[in-house]
């Protein structure tokens, strides 16, 4: 499973300039309670965590069961991690062929579901199916990066209602973290080395996705295999990959099969 | 072009043109593409680009006049600071700024946006009530400034635009923006994608892929980001966009 390491997390201030009010710094990345539930996963003195620890940190947070299913190129379930009571979900949607973790992959978009008993139009055999496992709300989001998807994180709620204050942007940070540690595991690099800070992994600069799409081509291959590829080349020459991603744009490098 | 003589013309000729693409095939990026081009005629601009708020309220740039990267670069930036950023938490209107004079505000943003070209700067915000999903940043090479008329005018098609996004799912919920959004987002990004492509493959600029993209998706009514996935997965070929622009009548 993957295993991320957890760097400090730099958050912005107002200042005041003459009359005027102004932001500097990166909005708060992820909330306290998260990172702390994070961090209480992770444990004195190690660096790492599992797939299974994020879900967990999830659950601790919003009191919902949590899975994240990583999918391979060709729709199939690769991997699954999940807290107690999440994984008969999955396997209920891999049964069942539907289900919100399903749509949210296949659609490319999160599918927030506050009260199952709504959408029972929509998911004829799941819905009935999961409130009978005491599930009532379910929130997906695709572990998604443009083109190149690679999963589903998923949370079931035992009660319908909608996500607290803040916590659907903790989850979709978490998720762009979750896409990124897939992707960088691909990449072949030793967890040890990545740095990964969730100040920085989890937001990519155009010109990456661009350089992805350049190298798509070059080397006649998928956006997945492209992006890890860009990954590896900045791994290998010791910088950011938004560095070899400028490169790669400005035509300076190139990547032959 | 600037916004001609004939200013209702104009106006009404931007509207039915918002108003179409927010039909059948509606997509975020199309849509905000076309405003952006709206404001530079407008406001007589030298740029203007459009970022939406990501669900952690990160301002992702879904749409600018050209895709320049020195212009994007100025989009990213804002995540940390700008006039975009505060247009965005303050939900008020940044209107001629002098760059000049900007430094002390915003010590990264404005050298690199007078490196770029631009002396003056301006932020709207895209607000619906008290809900601020995202801002207008518009650029002029001069130490220009808009006056109230156009001012109104300009957040008049903000406005609009705001309320097709918020409209275009039939929204009842903050949920149903969140998944619109991060679609969006991730459209954006598939399109970035796809431009690298189209780029790499053709041997042209980035703008001048994503103009091929957005011809191809007008022409034969596909959503700019099917187009955008459609040729990163190598569904549709490269040399199919690049033939289209020519066969076809002059986008209006």
């Amino acid at each position: 499973m993957a295993t991320v390491r957890l760097v400090g997390v730099d958050f912005g201030s107002w200042h005041d300039v003459g009359q005027r009010r102004f932001w500097s710094g990166r909005p708060p990345v992820i909330s306290d309670a998260f990172e702390q539930a994070l961090r209480r996963q992770i444990g004195e003195g190690r660096s790492s965590l599992s797939l299974r620890q994020l879900c967990e940190a999830c659950a601790d947070v919003t009191s919902m069961r949590t899975s994240i299913v990583l999918v391979t190129d060709g729709h199939q379930q690769a991997a699954m991690a999940a807290s107690d009571g999440a994984a008969a979900m999955e396997e209920l949607q891999l049964t069942l062929g539907e289900g919100p973790g399903l749509d949210a992959y296949g659609e490319g978009q999160p599918v927030l579901v506050e009260d199952l008993a709504d959408e029972a139009s929509r998911w004829l055999h799941f819905v009935p199916a999961a409130r009978d496992l005491g599930v009532e709300a379910v929130f997906a989001f695709p572990l998604q990066l443009g083109v190149v998807r690679t999963g589903v994180l998923s949370l079931y709620g035992d009660g319908a209602g909608p996500l607290g204050d803040g916590v659907l942007g903790d989850l979709s940070t978490l998720a762009d973290l979750v896409t990124e540690a897939v992707l960088t595991m691909q990449s072949g690099a030793a967890p040890e080395e990545l740095g990964w800070s969730f100040s920085s992994a989890a937001e990519h600069r155009a010109v990456v996705h661009q350089a992805t799409g350049m190298v798509v081509v070059q080397l006649d291959c998928s956006a997945q295999d492209a992006f890890v590829r860009l990954r590896a080349r900045a791994f290998a020459l010791g910088v950011e990959v938004d560095e070899v991603a400028r490169l790669v744009v400005e035509r300076q490098m190139r990547f032959e099969r | 072009m600037t916004a001609p003589g004939d200013r209702e013309g104009w106006l009404a000729d931007t509207l039915v043109s918002l108003a179409d693409t927010l039909t059948a095939a509606f997509d975020v990026v199309e849509f905000l593409s076309t405003l952006a081009e709206r404001i530079v005629d407008l406001l007589d601009a030298a740029e203007v680009g459009l970022v939406l708020a990501d669900p952690r309220g990160r301002l992702r740039v879904m749409a600018s006049s050209t895709e320049r990267m020195r212009l994007m670069d100025l989009f990213e930036v804002q995540t940390s600071e700008g006039p975009c950023l505060d247009c965005f938490r303050s939900g008020e209107a940044v209107i001629n700024v002098d760059l000049e004079h900007a430094a002390a505000a915003w010590p990264v943003f404005t050298p690199m946006a007078l490196q770029a070209g631009f002396r003056t700067v301006h932020a709207l915000p895209m607000r619906w009530h008290d809900q601020v999903i995202g801002a207008a940043n518009i650029f002029h090479a001069t130490a220009a400034s808009i006056d109230d008329r156009d001012r109104h005018v300009a957040q008049a098609l903000v406005d609009v635009a705001t309320i097709g996004i918020l409209q275009e799912r039939a929204v009842r919920r903050g949920t149903d923006l969140a998944e619109q959004l991060q679609r969006a987002l991730n459209s954006r990004i598939a399109i970035e994608q796809a431009k690298g492509a189209v780029a790499e493959r053709a041997g042209v600029d980035m703008d001048t892929a994503f103009g091929w993209l957005r011809t191809y998706a007008r022409s034969n009514n596909m959503r700019l980001a099917v187009v955008a996935v459609a040729i990163v997965e190598r569904a549709l070929s490269i040399d199919a966009l690049r033939t289209t622009p020519t066969r076809l009548p002059e986008q209006s």
